[in-house]
């Protein structure tokens, strides 16, 4: 078991508060108080960004269990931007909304420091899975078996 | 002996039963093909006028789908996730515009493909898991 240093887990709780206060400040009042007509999609990205924030208050008391939720913020971000922004930035139609965006999404680029990755390798890749079949006592082997 | 003999129904160690286990996994892999099918034509041919947001935040749902299917329990929060922005849509942006009829014309698409979320992942959630280690077990040390 790979052991997190206190002050590790006091960034990532740094980490969950900004996420959690950003969305909480900007999207929150926008999921409260709306219009009830608009585009499609608005709503579900407001539903999405919203969640991320309020799993954060979660993260402030349980970080290390709540890392999928830093893990999935990593990759939808770098998601976004190889895939959206990096092709507009090249052929130079990168307009001045996604320019905002651009900055704000690289600033997730501080989880790379924030996520403990030894202890994501030890969690998430060299342990085993969860069990995929019935676990058998090892000191009683099932009768008849050979 | 039969009392203790494992069973697929029976929590074991991992505080879920096998079949929970299963019911979750198979929500991460239909999660993680559904979830590619839809968000595949936006990655090839992005919307001109689009930001791309939402496809990058299905993109990395599919992504941790993936992870789910190895470790379902511990990418619960990924299922928290899905049932809590779907629950939000539902009751701030789905149900209403529907009472009010001023929903886009996939409303109703939308009401079945997003709206039946939380009864989906409010049934595949093991939620006695979710208790146990989320609000009645100890924080992580503050110090």
């Amino acid at each position: 078991m790979i052991e997190v240093s206190p002050a590790r887990l006091w960034v990532m709780r740094a980490m969950y508060l900004v996420m959690a206060l950003g969305i909480g400040l900007t999207i929150w009042p926008l999921i409260v108080s709306h219009g009830s007509a608009l585009p499609r999609m608005t709503g579900v990205a407001w539903a999405l960004l919203g969640t991320i924030g309020l799993l954060a208050l979660l993260g402030l008391r349980h970080p290390l269990q709540m890392l999928p939720l830093l893990l999935f913020e990593l990759s939808w971000k770098a998601i976004w931007l190889a895939a959206f922004a990096l092709p507009r930035w090249l052929d130079g139609t990168l307009d001045e909304g996604m320019r905002s965006s651009v900055f704000e999404t690289s600033f997730g680029a501080v989880l790379f420091l924030v996520i403990p990755w030894r202890y994501v390798w030890a969690t998430y890749v060299v342990r085993p899975a969860e069990p995929w079949t019935l676990s058998r006592p090892k000191t009683a082997p099932v009768a008849g078996a050979a | 002996m039969a009392v203790n003999a494992p069973g697929i129904w029976r929590r074991g160690a991992h505080e879920v039963s096998l079949v929970r286990l299963y019911v979750m996994r198979a929500t991460a892999l239909l999660g993680a093909i559904g979830l590619a099918l839809d968000i595949t034509p936006g990655l090839i041919r992005p919307d001109p006028v689009g930001r791309g947001m939402i496809i990058a935040m299905l993109g990395g749902l599919c992504v941790m789908a993936l992870i789910a299917i190895r470790h379902p329990l511990k990418l619960v929060p990924i299922l928290l996730f899905e049932f809590i922005w779907k629950t939000i849509w539902l009751l701030r942006f789905g149900l209403p515009q529907w009472l009010a009829g001023t929903g886009s014309p996939r409303l109703s698409e939308d009401l079945i493909g997003i709206g039946l979320g939380p009864l989906v992942f409010g049934l595949v959630i093991p939620w006695g898991y979710v208790w146990r280690h989320y609000v009645k077990a100890p924080g992580d040390r503050w110090r």
